[in-house]
């Protein structure tokens, strides 16, 4: 075999890494968005007990930056998985699920639909897998005889009506009209189905191939967006951008219908049907769907701990507490609250185990039900087992990690990379974990810049959880110091307990800023830029004020640029 | 249907996958591409987290071979008990070691585990966090990648594997480690199911030729009507630069019957695939988990030799471990602190808590333990018959780790490849570059796997732009 030889080399040049140093820089927050200053023009209150605010008085807000996104977002697997079911009118989700998870994984980092960088493309491993699915599903439909009946009447109404269905059906697919092209092309592909498949029934092996088709067609796979530059986006493209922001699926019949007639073109139809879908069970599926992301839940999964210390401890809890904490959020939600509630709320829901935990008395199922923690003792999400526990090694709470779940989760801080270089704590470095952690990372240590006051009085704040979350007040004997000093952003502020501290991120503007960027990015699918950021500020000033989680993503959407294509 | 373009002549046989029996993809998309050569070279990078135990700083001396120059198997032998290359010693003759090769950029903005992912396959610098921790991506394509678009048929991304805690798509540190990508900020998505990624390959492979026609004939017709789609898409006015992109690389991957394998693994091999499809312990799929961590990397192992053999792909990535590697192995009985932990010596996977007695030694086990996969990855392609000679001679199959030691440290990463790319490389040797960066090393192994650029020329400038080019020429033939 020829051999390559290069015709000359160069010097091997010794590049010496410095050795890592404590190389954090204390520069922290240059990303933080954080709202301005400017106290709102406009005064912009919370909705509580009012109408909402999203409505006329949008007009008053700022509004979003057009950013160019691609023109052809590309459903994510929770999308695909809800567009499927709902297609072809199936409730046997756990087919449809098994089916999904052909799907390869989409390398995204970030929420699941971000669609800058073109991460949510097609590559041969995907459309492969598209392939497979679309035939796993259509040969199910086409074989299964209550499958059919329910898709074919969910698409015309009309068994055995190939015209029908094949106008329906491929509306539904491509969740517009279709033209006379389109409409003469699927026939013709529908036609094909009973010389190919061959099973003796024409009309099952239409639909079979139809479905086929539909299910890998770039007019269902993607959200075309064609119009131009600056405009409204035409009601249909509108219609899905809408649907997939507020419920993860196709648009339902009656928001197809105000594209179809025309009235969505109104901005307040457009409102009212935001706030329709809001209401529905899709709506809390897509809330579910954010918060466990945002929250970063499936990294309950990785919760272990030492039996020795925790015997209540098993493989089944961390999947407990995931319910348990989704519970909660879903029930914030459901009362009309938002950031503040998830923070304060004491409601809970609790099944045997996670009540003994809790150390809630009463009589508990495995079936969770509704509950109250101890306001001495609890307050919202970050007093719940679940985030204490996850952040937590198999004996001891981890103040860091809980402090930089705190920094990048509710303050939305873009923190500096830890030092290179990791020295063990002594163990003999103080009594409590608190004196433990302090004399290493606080101030006066290598640590002291990053740790002392950005990250440390973060996780301290939650020292009065134990690595399982259970609540304690004596660490090794020694009572526990949970208080602490943290600048929000608008002054120090002091407190006590996980309770109070609680309280001052409910009252941190910056916290609500955080909250309500992280929606915004969810729901355009995109990152936040710069330009974005007074509209956030009105929004974190309204979230301080009250705002619903419900009302604000109804206030996002329903600005003028959500419904703009952007250049 | 396309005609194949694919030489019919070349059978082979697969041995040493339990009797897994491999013909002819029997329809072929490949193009005709003079790189496509008579005896093409293979290359696999097998990628770890968390370091080793290596002499930088306070540590001693536990992985590498004790003198550079000749590897011998009684040599390396001799260093059994001490270092974990030794593992290796059965490949000594076929195996070039490589000291001295540092990651380019240090201190990237990122966590050190994510900045080392970045740019190990890539030497690309991350674009540091971003949307919370760990989320940095690496600003270009990796080696692997590109290799894929040299060698690959049309639109076929290398193989990219996974065995770890995480799925793609998480947000923060709940991601597997990217490491491969297609382009910036563009990683390719890894599979860490074994059994999925078998199925994506092995298809129709049993199929009788009468029903593939007629399943040929559906997805033609099928297929026809989503390429005039895509191309009545890609066409409208307003569609720019970026988004056609988009839509063609979909158009590339739309094949009118996709290249299956007629070879399949044993039953028992895909029956052992299936059992980790179910719930494991961590309330994930069995593949995620840590008791069935080993399985999970041989099976993907056993995926790769086959891809190989049959010539679906020329190139491979495991990424073993996540954005750290959390697992904890159980030894005895005894489930140890999770690695991450035991890199760092302390039980925290942040800098402080109480040390970990015998660390170091727990984690000079798991360095063996992890070259022991590596060598069971190179016994499968040893098995391998190819035209004279055996597989792993026509391969680069390359082990390496996302940082150097426990303590991040970006320098003197572990090279550890076995296999003589056909001929191209100076195996049977341990040497020390003394800190070259990873691109030159990246532009030695794109040469000898016989990727090159306009006009036949070498690559020499793989990797960020401002970094020095050229090969090593050293450690080719």
């Amino acid at each position: 075999m020829a051999v390559f030889r290069p015709g000359f080399t160069y010097r091997i040049a010794f590049a010496i890494v410095s050795v890592a140093s404590c190389a954090c820089s204390g520069t922290v927050g240059d990303e933080i968005r954080r709202p301005g200053n400017d106290t709102s023009p406009g005064g912009q209150g919370g909705s509580a007990g009012g109408s909402p605010q999203w409505g006329n008085a949008a007009k008053e807000l700022p509004e979003p930056a057009a950013i160019a996104t691609t023109r052809f977002p590309r459903l994510t697997h929770f999308e695909w998985e809800n567009t499927v079911a709902d297609l072809i009118g199936n409730e046997d989700r756990t087919r449809i699920t098994s089916i999904a998870r052909m799907l390869k994984r989409d390398a995204v980092s970030g929420f699941d639909n971000q669609n800058d960088n073109q991460s949510l493309s097609i590559d041969g491993d995907l459309r492969g897998d598209y392939e497979r699915a679309a035939e796993a599903i259509a040969e199910w439909v086409a074989s299964d005889a209550t499958a059919l009946a329910r898709m074919v009447s969910k698409n015309g109404n009309k068994p055995g009506d190939r015209d029908t269905f094949i106008q329906q059906f491929g509306a539904r697919a491509y969740r517009r009209p279709l033209s006379t092209d389109e409409q003469n092309d699927l026939g013709s592909l529908f036609d094909k189905g009973a010389s190919l498949f061959g099973s003796g029934n024409a009309f099952n092996d239409g639909v079979r191939l139809m479905v086929t088709l539909a299910l890998q067609s770039p007019l269902f796979l993607y959200r075309p967006e064609l119009g131009q530059a600056g405009s409204r986006l035409s009601p249909h493209e509108l219609a899905s951008r809408l649907s997939y922001a507020l419920t993860g699926t196709m648009p339902d019949a009656m928001l197809m219908t105000a594209a179809a007639d025309g009235t969505l073109s109104d901005q307040a139809t457009l409102l009212s049907q935001a706030s329709r879908l809001l209401a529905t069970p899709a709506s809390r599926r897509l809330v579910e769907h954010v918060h466990h992301q945002l929250y970063a839940l499936s990294a309950f999964d990785g919760i272990r701990k030492d039996n020795t210390v925790f015997p209540e401890f098993d493989v089944a809890l961390p999947g407990l507490l995931q319910r348990e904490t989704l519970a909660f959020l879903d029930g914030v939600v459901a009362d009309g609250g938002g950031l503040s509630e998830i923070l304060l709320s004491r409601k809970v829901w609790l099944d045997r185990r996670t009540a003994a935990l809790y150390g809630v008395a009463g009589s508990f199922s495995d079936t969770p039900s509704e509950n109250m923690l101890d306001s001495n003792e609890r307050a919202g999400l970050l007093t719940r087992l679940g985030i204490l526990a996850t952040y937590a090694d198999a004996r001891n709470p981890d103040p860091i990690h809980r402090g930089v779940f705190i920094s990048r989760a509710i303050l939305c801080r873009t923190l500096p990379p830890p030092a290179d270089n990791v020295t063990p704590v002594p163990t003999s470095g103080g009594t409590t974990n608190r004196e433990r952690v302090h004399n290493h990372t606080g101030p006066g240590t290598c640590g002291a810049s990053c740790h002392a006051t950005i990250i440390n009085p973060l996780g301290f704040a939650l020292e009065e959880y134990d690595a399982m979350g259970k609540f304690r007040s004596t660490d090794n004997g020694k009572e526990v110091d949970a208080s602490g000093t943290y600048d929000f952003g608008d002054g120090e502020q002091t407190f006590q307990n996980a309770r109070e501290f609680s309280e001052r991120l409910a009252g941190s503007q910056e916290a609500h800023a955080c909250y309500a960027s992280q929606w915004f990015s969810y729901l355009w699918g995109r990152r936040i830029d710069d330009a974005d950021l007074a509209f956030l500020d009105a929004k974190a000033q309204q979230s301080v004020a009250g705002l619903g989680l419900v009302d604000l993503v109804a206030g996002i959407v329903g600005s003028n640029a959500f419904a703009t294509r952007a250049p | 249907m396309k005609k194949s373009t694919f030489q019919s002549n070349r059978r082979r046989v697969l041995r040493g996958i339990g009797g897994a029996t491999v013909g002819l993809p029997w329809l072929e998309a490949f193009s005709a591409s003079s790189a496509r050569a008579a005896n093409p070279v293979y290359s696999v990078f097998v990628v770890g987290c968390n370091g080793v135990v290596q002499n930088l700083g306070s540590e001693p001396e536990r992985f590498w071979p004790g003198t550079t120059g000749t590897l011998t198997r009684a040599g390396m032998l001799a260093e059994e008990a001490g270092r974990a290359t030794a593992t290796l010693s059965r490949f000594a003759e076929r195996t070039l070691i490589v000291r001295g090769v540092n990651l380019p950029f240090p201190g990237g903005g990122a966590c050190a585990h994510t900045s080392g992912d970045n740019q190990c396959l890539t030497a690309q610098p991350g674009t540091g966090d971003t949307d919370g921790a760990a989320s940095s991506l690496a600003k270009g394509e990796s080696v692997d990648n590109r290799i894929a678009t040299a060698l690959n048929p049309v639109g076929r991304g290398p193989l990219t594997l996974h065995a770890g805690f995480n799925d793609g798509g998480g947000k923060g540190y709940g991601n597997p480690g990217y490491v491969s990508y297609k382009a910036a900020l563009q990683p390719n998505s890894p599979e860490s199911s074994p059994f999925a990624a078998y199925t994506r390959m092995a298809g129709l492979g049993s199929t009788d030729s009468v029903l593939a026609q007629k399943i040929a004939a559906r997805k033609l017709s099928v297929n026809d009507l989503v390429r005039k789609q895509l191309r009545a898409l890609m066409t409208e006015a307003r569609v720019g630069t970026d988004d056609k992109k988009r839509l063609e690389q979909h158009l590339q991957n739309v094949r009118d019957l996709e290249i299956k394998l007629t070879g399949e693994l044993p039953v028992a091999t895909v029956d052992r695939m299936k059992k980790l499809e179910v719930q494991g312990s961590a309330g994930r799929a069995a593949y995620h988990s840590d008791e069935d961590r080993e399985e999970t990397v041989r099976l993907h192992m056993d995926v790769i030799a086959l891809a190989f053999a049959s010539d679906y792909t020329r190139v491979a990535t495991l990424k073993i471990g996540d954005n750290n590697d959390g697992i904890k192995y159980t030894v005895n009985g005894t489930t140890l602190p999770s690695f991450h932990m035991i890199s760092h010596r302390v039980l925290s996977d942040g800098g402080s808590g109480p040390p970990i007695p015998n660390a170091i030694e727990l984690h000079a086990d798991i360095d063996r333990r992890a070259l022991g996969y590596f060598g069971y990855l190179n016994d499968r392609l040893a098995a391998i018959d190819v035209p004279g000679g055996k597989l792993l001679d026509q391969c680069v199959s390359l082990w390496t780790n996302q940082v150097g030691n426990g303590n991040h440290d970006l320098r003197n990463i572990p090279i550890v490849i076995v296999g003589r790319a056909g001929g191209s490389l100076k195996t049977g040797r341990f040497v020390d570059l003394g800190g070259v960066k990873n691109n030159r090393l990246w532009n030695t192994v794109l040469t000898a796997v016989g990727v090159r650029g306009t006009e036949g020329a070498p690559i020499e400038n793989f990797g960020d732009p401002t970094l020095q080019p050229g090969v090593i020429s050293d450690l080719l033939l």
